[in-house]
């Protein structure tokens, strides 16, 4: 039977794994394999995906993905501990003088465990530069915080941290760190995962600090042990160690030392246990080149020892060429067998050697019964139960998981799951516009207002020219001033956006919406960039970069300026209390309900001209939910403020003074009354009459479109220097709303868009956005004329 | 124009500079606004 006909509950056994390319070698990596045991614990409301529990963890599926895996049902009293691991566990000796197994091997120390004779110390002064690699959410940026002392933002979804990181160690200034992107393994199944790999092999890096979730440490080690075959120097931390602890757990730390050959330091980044041991272990493995003492994960009797003989045979071969293209020989060769093709590339292989290595491979196939992904997949998971059956005394079931599996009931159950999802969306949107923001800004608004005309009357007593007091007045406060006091609408929709994130539930959002999003040719992961665009579409677009499908991505990067941006909150509240006075609430969910029709639409039309073609698989680890840290938040909301604010006194700043010129002057030079004449009203003019059909022909409400592509900000204070809203009425500022809503995102949204797909994408998103957002207004106006 | 009205201006004028300067020199640090707040922006082989 496959997993998708498993009944909730019911442990089974890994038979074989189906499907084919990287999305079977994710499976893999991801401790898929043959002889892992795993059962189903949920299905999303749709009933797909489905949630499996597998190596201690919460793994999500769809059913047409899950259909690819032949389970077994265990029969009753079957050990379901997973795969055997030998009776006699195999003595990994590497220090053979080490017979004491309790005795601390002192990896990566100095005083007596470090010997002079071997050492291969870096010349005194050489930076010692740092990688940190991990899986996604085992608390990598968190440690990066401590490490560094900086305040980058921590998610609690996996893979969606946007932020820049790279620091220089505390107390270290001849240290640099970079924070990698969270990847499950070093296959290219991800963009991260190749420009992670990429980055360990090309940038001379001189130490890696590889931080693993101890509470899930089997499916963590596995990239570990990848890292390893790189042979670059190398700490491993045990993060979480006390929620190890708190469930009961424990971490033989001397054992696992001397097995893997690495230093091995148990830590809590969050509450900043164990980082002085950690850096004085990297600084020493980093000073002194040490590299991992052991590389070599096959055992020669491990399944009739095929893989081994294989593993090194292959070596043998191609040691040369991996020398030649500077890729450590061990890792050429798995990755060889798995059948990588950028190691291929690299390697250069002749023909009779690539021959060769084939009629091996496929020696081993038949010899081990697995092919080649399955085979090494498993000779990595056999070594790492091996070690953790010496090692790791596996916590009972957690505290935070069983929480997580009763909020889950509700948050993800079958007919709980949407209406809490649409109920916590429209409470986000409420509370930030009508309940908290509304008032907040008023204030503000109020507060900026009083200062322009104190600023105004102070001008005209020191009888300053009228041109120099609009400029101040009408181009300054106006614009920028009213710009600004939308600051705490847009903190507070980042607050509750970062709410979702940090506490987990933006993945069971993804793992809830996939079903549909299917249906219009997405996955359920796209979700996650489409939710940040409502923020602003520039992370959003960065975002899609975890998507592991080119398609999905696209996809998702062109519909992601459709979700409205935070930075058109301002444009909607300002026309809104203008025109729909008291309903200010009721506008802003017909705009995101609009554009959400809108987008399905396009997505919809998006899977027509694709050929209706299936969306990639949708795998996905679950995190547990976690009360977010009030410190993050706070920092994260400074962070947001902070950039509005520069925006507001930098780009829209400029923006507003060269609109403020354009429409003050003509091109004689000669101050104007009210704009008519001036250089913007001739420049705009030529564009009105394409929007005439809108109800909105005016030059001026053209200008305020143009500056919007500078920052969406921008229109309102342009609404405010020209005076937009005398030449609007009720009924065509609902085109005005529409046509702003659904336009083509600022220039800094663009940029995004050309370097995740290029340049003819990004003035296609230009072109065909404008195009969309013009025929709904159109038919929006039309029905305001009817209804209004 | 009075003095008054050269100094207003001008104060006008130098902060328009230092914020077209900012927005230049963060162009040249990060090279796109695009890569602004990227998790791949250090590591990534496309820069």
């Amino acid at each position: 039977m496959t997993i998708d006909k498993l009944e909730l509950g019911r442990p089974a056994v890994i038979e074989e794994v189906g499907g084919e390319g990287v999305t079977r070698t994710h499976f893999l990596d991801m401790g898929l394999t043959p002889g892992a045991v795993l059962k189903v614990v949920a299905k999303a409301p749709m009933g797909d995906p489905v949630q499996l529990l597998v190596r201690g963890y919460a793994l999500t599926l769809r059913k047409a993905d899950a259909a690819d895996i032949k389970v077994r049902e265990l029969a009753e009293g079957e050990s379901d501990g997973g795969p055997a691991v030998p009776a006699e566990a195999e003595n990994y000796g590497r220090n053979s003088y080490l017979h004491d197994h309790n005795a601390h091997p002192g990896l990566g120390e100095g005083g007596k465990y470090h010997s002079k004779d071997h050492e291969n110390a870096l010349p005194k002064g050489t930076k010692l530069s740092f990688a940190l690699a991990g899986q996604q959410n085992c608390g990598k940026t968190t440690l990066f915080n401590v490490l560094t002392g900086s305040n980058q933002h921590v998610g609690n979804f996996p893979g969606v941290t946007v932020d820049r990181k790279e620091g220089v160690i505390k107390g270290h200034p001849d240290t640099s760190i970079t924070d990698l992107p969270g990847i499950y393994s070093l296959s290219p199944y991800t963009a991260e995962e190749l420009v992670s790999r990429e980055f360990i092999l090309d940038s001379g890096t001189k130490g890696l600090i590889n931080i693993v979730d101890a509470s899930n440490i089997e499916r963590n080690l596995y990239l570990t042990l990848q890292l390893m075959e790189l042979g670059v120097p190398m700490v491993l931390a045990l993060n979480m160690m006390d929620e190890v602890r708190g469930n009961g757990g424990s971490i033989r730390i001397n054992e696992m030392e001397r097995i893997l050959g690495i230093p091995v330091v148990g830590i809590s980044a969050a509450r900043n246990e164990g980082i002085d041991e950690l850096v004085e272990h990297a600084m020493h493995v980093a000073r002194y080149q040490e590299a991992p003492g052991r590389n070599d994960f096959c055992g020669k009797d491990d399944n009739g020892g095929a893989v081994h003989r294989c593993l090194h045979s292959v070596i043998h071969l191609i040691e040369d060429h991996a020398a030649t293209a500077g890729i450590p020989a061990r890792f050429a060769a798995t990755k060889l067998i798995e059948g990588d093709d950028w190691v291929e590339k690299a390697l250069a292989l002749p023909e009779a050697e690539r021959t060769t290595i084939e009629q091996i491979i496929v020696t081993m196939e038949e010899e081990r019964g697995l092919d080649r992904a399955a085979a090494i997949a498993d000779m990595r998971y056999t070594f790492i139960s091996k070690l953790c059956a010496q090692t790791v005394v596996k916590p009972r079931e957690s505290k935070e998981y069983r929480r997580s599996r009763r909020i889950d009931k509700a948050l993800t159950g079958r007919w709980t799951a949407i209406p809490i999802f649409l109920a916590v969306m429209a409470l986000v949107i409420w509370l930030t516009i009508d309940v908290l923001g509304a008032p907040l800004q008023g204030l503000l608004d109020d507060g900026i207002t009083a200062l322009g005309a104190m600023v105004g009357g102070l001008l005209e007593s020191w009888q300053v020219s009228p041109a120099v007091q609009s400029l101040v007045v009408d181009a300054v406060f106006g614009g920028v001033g009213s710009v600004c006091s939308f600051v705490p609408v847009i903190v507070i929709l980042f607050f509750f956006l970062s709410m979702l994130e940090d506490s987990g539930y933006m993945a069971r959002v993804a793992y809830v919406t996939d079903s549909f999003l299917r249906k219009i040719g997405l996955s359920g992961r796209s979700i996650v960039p489409l939710i940040i665009g409502l923020g602003c579409s520039v992370p959003g677009v960065m975002a899609s970069r975890t998507l592991p499908s080119a398609r999905d991505r696209r996809k998702t990067i062109l519909l992601t300026p459709f979700m409205s941006c935070s930075a058109k909150l301002p444009i909607y509240a300002f026309l809104s209390s203008a025109f729909f006075p008291g309903h200010g609430g009721l506008v802003l969910v017909c705009l995101y309900l609009l554009s959400i029709c809108v987008g399905v639409l396009v997505a919809l039309v998006g899977k027509h001209i694709d050929g209706g073609s299936e969306a990639a698989p949708f795998v996905m680890e679950l995190p547990n939910y976690r009360l977010p840290q009030l410190r993050n938040v706070v920092h994260l909301l400074w962070d947001k403020t902070k950039d509005f604010l520069q925006k507001a006194f930098t780009v829209i700043f400029v923006a507003t003074l060269v609109i403020w010129f354009l429409q003050t002057f003509d091109f004689r030079f000669n101050m104007v009354e009210n704009g008519e004449g001036s250089m913007l009203a001739w420049v705009a003019g030529l564009l009105a009459p394409l929007f005439s059909p809108l109800g909105l022909g005016d030059w001026r409400v053209v200008t305020a479109f143009i500056s919007g592509f500078l920052a969406k900000e921008s229109v309102v204070s342009t609404m405010e220097v020209l005076g937009v809203l005398g030449t609007l009425s009720v009924a065509t500022a609902v085109p005005m709303l529409v046509f702003s809503l659904l336009y083509t995102p600022c220039v800094a949204a663009i940029a995004a868009v050309r370097r995740e797909l290029g340049g003819k994408w990004a003035i296609f998103v230009i072109v065909f956005q404008c195009l969309v957002a013009w025929l709904v207004a159109f038919g929006a106006y039309r029905l305001a004329l009817l209804v209004l | 124009m009075n003095a008054a009205s050269w100094i207003v201006l001008g104060v006008v004028l130098a902060a328009a500079s230092v914020a077209l300067g900012f927005i230049i020199h963060r162009r040249r640090r990060y090279g796109s606004a695009a890569c602004e707040g990227c998790s791949l922006k250090n590591i990534c082989t496309r820069h």
